[in-house]
């Protein structure tokens, strides 16, 4: 008994689109008819794809970038890959694989890009040249290039201006992308014509050398989401500077990240409560000092979602009553808080402390609040899987 | 609770609620054009769907009845197959032949829950299988050429590997 001959086209179409993206460009070899069916009827109704380069990276991105995004990402998935999502080893990602992938996928319209080996990468503007009209795109993970040797810088911003007209969404999250001033500097040059059209525009700092005040100021009028992450130079005098000097980031910013900077004091200024459109605030990998005063914290009442990642905190526990007092204190209006990773904090003390923490934490309340219920599960999840 | 009947391809008559019927897009609209509410004595035909298969069709509906709406097609949405109910599982115990008959069957009827949960029972019986095995399973001609199917594993290199 032939499928093919006893299925129309329409329901062997509908059980296709339950196969993974993966899986369908292999099944493209099962016969003409899938191939034909495939290419012409499920690849280019696909508006979105999303290129890692491991199974890791893909568990990465869900616990990253859901507050860059806003992605309803479930984290509970045993079986990572799913419609959008094609996984590629970096060693095949060659110009003859860009064309090949923009050929399979032509509608494009939302690309997201997230390779987590330290890899050359220098085809990555052909993919972009081949997708001109994109409206979203997100590249993440370490995406690294010879500044000396190839034109990668320049040809990334060329690709990305060609998709002017369209382009709404721009985030530029890579580990290695503008660690210099020079190719802070290409950017801002560069893309002068499409940074000031984008509705969100992100921008991540990583491991930046130079002073970063001239660079927010340059920076601040169009950028909406920043990453500042392990800057060497930065102390809370610097980032108390880069507020106070640059007014105009205070209106643009929704979202800010701090990972790997000093202590938290230096990072609970009150000048972030003058960032008036500021609603989503990450924190990684700072040490809570639990003698800071807590009368000198400011109130961040704007902050809407709070996440706390790789948080030390010292000899205190995390249903301690002052740990609790700070965050209920400093952020009252939070609607999602993420805990990620925090040290001494177990299943236990984590179910424990929602009954503990209901007096100053009135968002704690797991039953009444989706987003905490699913961010529960997925510490579970996680405990689960290590 | 008002009945109709419907008559099978093979001319089976099936008494059916009116509530269940209508779970059916294809049979919604055929009542709502004619103006029938219960049994005026004529039974409705529905041609493509023989009696052994509308009578599934028909338990399925029964079973479901109280279901919420299925949510429409979302093309960028994640497709899930592990969340198949294990009454509908069970249900869908049959034969390939059966099942691409209730596939078809739930196509012309236009009920998308049915459609869904079988379509993705098959998805199920493909998933995981290499192009070998599923022309195996599912009785696929390979049509291609050497030279065509060399040419589509190379494009696929890249893929392949785990």
């Amino acid at each position: 008994m032939n499928i093919n001959d006893i299925l129309v086209s329409d329901c062997l179409s509908h059980i296709l689109k339950n196969i993974s993206l993966q899986e369908l460009v292999r099944l493209r070899l099962v016969c003409s008819y899938w191939k034909t069916l495939i290419e012409k009827d499920i690849f280019p109704r696909k508006h979105s794809l999303k290129l890692f380069g491991s199974k890791s990276a893909i568990i990465d991105y869900c616990r990253n970038i859901v507050s860059f995004d806003d992605e309803d990402i479930n984290y509970l998935r045993f079986d990572p890959i799913e419609s959008h999502e094609l996984i590629i080893d970096v060693k095949w990602f060659n110009e003859k694989f860009c064309r090949f992938i923009s050929k399979l996928f032509p509608n494009i319209e939302r690309l997201i890009i997230w390779f987590d080996r330290d890899s050359p990468f220098k085809d990555l503007p052909t993919l972009l040249e081949q997708y001109d009209s994109l409206k979203s795109l997100i590249l993440l993970g370490n995406i690294t290039y010879d500044p000396m040797k190839d034109f990668f810088l320049l040809r990334m911003c060329q690709a990305i201006n060609r998709m002017s007209p369209t382009l709404k969404h721009l985030d530029l999250l890579s580990v290695n992308l503008f660690r210099t001033e020079p190719a802070i500097q290409t950017l801002i040059n560069r893309m002068r014509d499409v940074i000031p059209c984008l509705t969100v525009f992100g921008l991540r700092l990583f491991g930046y050398q130079g002073d970063i005040s001239p660079l927010i100021n340059q920076l601040s009028s169009k950028c909406h989401k920043l990453r500042l992450e392990s800057l060497r130079f930065f102390d809370s005098e610097t980032l108390f500077n880069v507020f106070a000097e640059n007014p105009n980031i205070c209106t643009n910013l929704t979202h800010l990240r701090f990972s790997g900077l000093p202590e938290i004091e230096a990072i609970l200024l009150p000048e972030l409560d003058d960032l008036t459109n500021l609603t989503e605030l990450r924190i990684e990998n700072v040490l809570l000092d639990m003698n800071l005063q807590l009368e000198f914290l400011p109130s961040l009442n704007r902050i809407k979602r709070l996440h706390l990642t790789g948080l030390d905190l010292g000899r205190w526990s995390f249903d301690d009553d002052r740990f609790l007092r700070i965050l209920g204190t400093t952020f009252p209006s939070v609607e999602q808080l993420t805990l990620r990773c925090v040290n001494s904090i177990d299943e236990q003390e984590m179910i424990g402390s929602f009954e503990f923490s209901a007096n100053y934490l009135p968002y704690l309340k797991p039953k009444s609040n989706v987003h905490l219920e699913r961010k529960i599960s997925d510490l579970y999840a996680r405990q689960y899987r290590n | 609770m008002p009945i109709i009947k419907l008559l099978s391809s093979d001319e089976e008559p099936f008494e059916v609620d009116v509530d269940i019927a209508r779970m059916s897009i294809t049979l919604r609209t055929m009542l709502d054009d004619l103006g029938i509410e219960e049994d005026d004595g004529e039974p409705i035909p529905v041609q493509n769907v023989n009696s052994s298969i509308l009578r599934k069709v028909i338990q399925w509906c029964t079973y479901h009845k109280n279901d919420p709406p299925t949510p429409d097609d979302d093309e960028q949405r994640e497709k899930r197959t592990d969340d198949i109910p294990s009454w509908d599982a069970d249900f869908l115990k049959v034969d390939q032949g059966t099942l691409f008959e209730i596939i078809l069957a739930a196509n012309y009827l236009d009920i998308k829950g049915l459609l869904d949960v079988t379509c993705k029972t098959v998805a199920n019986m493909i998933r995981g299988k290499t192009p070998e095995e599923i022309r195996k399973t599912f009785n696929i001609k390979n049509d291609f050429t050497p030279q065509e199917e060399e040419q589509i594993r190379r494009e696929n290199e890249w893929c392949e590997e785990k």
